[in-house]
């Protein structure tokens, strides 16, 4: 090859690696818009018939609307893979147990954490919950890096606590009348917090694992089917027993309301495809950053319930936003050879290897 | 058609044929399913980047030949299973005996 050609090879190499390393943050930050995006209906359906009348009842009201939720997101996914053509690979995944059964220790941690996000919404509030959720991609990096070698570097922990701490700074104002506020139920509901951060976060963990051998729109599908059965299997015969027949009643008038048919259908659209981007992220940026970015949904709830409800937010938000943005572009900004291969692996001819032994000057930027 | 998913078939096709050109990888795996088309070709060149971004699979070359890549100027990669791939593959019940 002429010099020519060998610096054309390595200019569109370098080209292509860099769009695989973009792609991964574009698919981090999609989760996080819809994620956003999910808290309008997720917000809008409480107001609705029977909910609206279930203050005394939350834990009811909230149990119905996250199956109905888990039910909706499988529904669209379904029909996601299907457009793909990849209905036939779902199948063959399926068969394979030792890749399969990943994702539902996987469905079991996101129920989890989505539960323990609703029980310290009840007993402590809702801007706890949101402080409490936002943190879950410290316990992902951490479990991502013991686990399976995730390099994260200083730069990342760094962009990644900064991301964490403004979305912490956006919930300040409700969070101290919170603490004060929480009484004798409190207890209850900083264990549903700590759910949340630990769930979400070991969920990254294990998909991150399991997508190395499956694809992602077929895998978060794979997931949300365990999730359903659980559901279906163990909660609602326990909730059944609970709650007894009000249970039925109320799945009974929500499903007579259309408008509460409406919300569902953009609760699975917006969680559904929140979770195909957040899944198609891990395996190009890894757990760590994917998490982090996705983060910014706090921020994203913020503005997109600003703009539907016309609450102007705190100035708090701005600081924390700024924040989380800053946080972002210290991901973002880190070496793109670092980025290039997530896993510091044993390789023996990796180009991570190569570089490490190649002098500083030799490395590529 | 091959029983296993396509990700896997891929891990498979690289364990039993050593290093491969991502295009020799396409043209096999869209054989085998009886697919065609750019859309399938460019799922097989994703996997294969998702595979080299979790660092299963080393990137041992790359090459520019548009008759390759569908007339277009693309950067193409030949690839080869690291210790890393086969060690998950074998956790994944996806490594043959003989075959």
């Amino acid at each position: 090859m002429t010099d020519a050609a060998t610096a054309r090879v390595s200019q569109l190499r370098s080209e292509h690696r860099s769009r695989q390393v973009r792609w991964g943050f574009i698919w981090a930050l999609t989760c996080a818009v819809l994620w956003g995006a999910w808290y309008v209906p997720g917000f809008a359906i409480y107001y609705e018939a029977p909910f609206v009348a279930m203050v005394d009842n939350f834990l009811l009201a909230a149990f119905v609307i996250t199956v109905l939720n888990a039910i909706a997101v499988l529904i669209a996914l379904f029909v996601w893979v299907a457009v793909l053509g990849k209905t036939g690979d779902y199948v063959r995944t399926m068969r394979q147990p030792k890749i399969s059964r990943w994702y539902l220790p996987a469905g079991l941690a996101g129920m989890l954490a989505i539960f323990g996000s609703i029980i310290a919404i009840a007993y402590v509030g809702a801007a706890f919950s949101a402080v409490a959720a936002l943190l879950y991609p410290i316990v992902g990096a951490w479990a991502a890096k013991v686990w399976y070698s995730e390099r994260i570097t200083k730069q990342a922990a760094l962009g990644i606590i900064v991301i964490v701490s403004g979305g912490v700074v956006i919930f300040t104002p409700g969070l101290f009348a919170e603490f004060t506020g929480a009484g004798t139920g409190g207890l209850l509901g900083y264990v549903g917090g700590a759910m949340a951060i630990v769930g979400w976060g070991l969920e990254g963990a294990i998909a991150g694992r399991a997508l190395d051998v499956s694809d992602p729109d077929v895998g978060i599908t794979l997931r949300f089917t365990s999730e359903v059965a659980i559901w279906i299997l163990v909660a609602v015969p326990i909730a059944w027993v609970l709650a007894g027949n009000e249970l039925w009643s109320t799945v009974g008038s929500a499903l007579a309301n259309p408008v509460v048919w409406l919300l569902v259908l953009l609760l699975g659209l917006t969680f559904g495809f929140c979770y195909v981007s957040w899944y198609k992220s891990f395996p190009l940026i890894g757990v760590g950053r994917g998490q982090a970015i996705a983060a910014l949904y706090g921020p994203f709830a913020l503005v997109w319930l600003a703009i539907f409800t016309l609450v102007t937010p705190s100035w708090q938000f701005m600081v924390g936003g700024l924040l989380a943005v800053a946080g972002s572009f210290i991901l973002f900004t880190e070496r793109r050879d670092v980025l290039e291969v997530i896993r510091a692996v044993p390789s023996g001819r990796s180009r991570a290897n190569q570089e490490e032994q190649s002098t500083p000057g030799q490395v590529r930027r | 058609m091959a029983e296993i998913h396509m990700k896997g078939y891929m891990l498979q096709l690289l364990a039993r044929n050593g290093d491969m050109w991502d295009y020799e990888v396409a043209d096999d795996v869209m054989s085998t399913y009886g697919l065609s088309g750019d859309y399938w070709y460019g799922t097989v060149r994703l996997t294969l980047t998702d595979l080299y971004a979790g660092g299963l699979l080393d990137e041992l070359e790359a090459t520019i030949d548009p008759e390759k890549s569908l007339g277009v100027e693309k950067v193409l990669f030949r690839y080869g299973l690291n210790d890393f791939g086969r060690e998950r593959m074998q956790q994944s019940g996806l490594m043959e005996v003989t075959r």
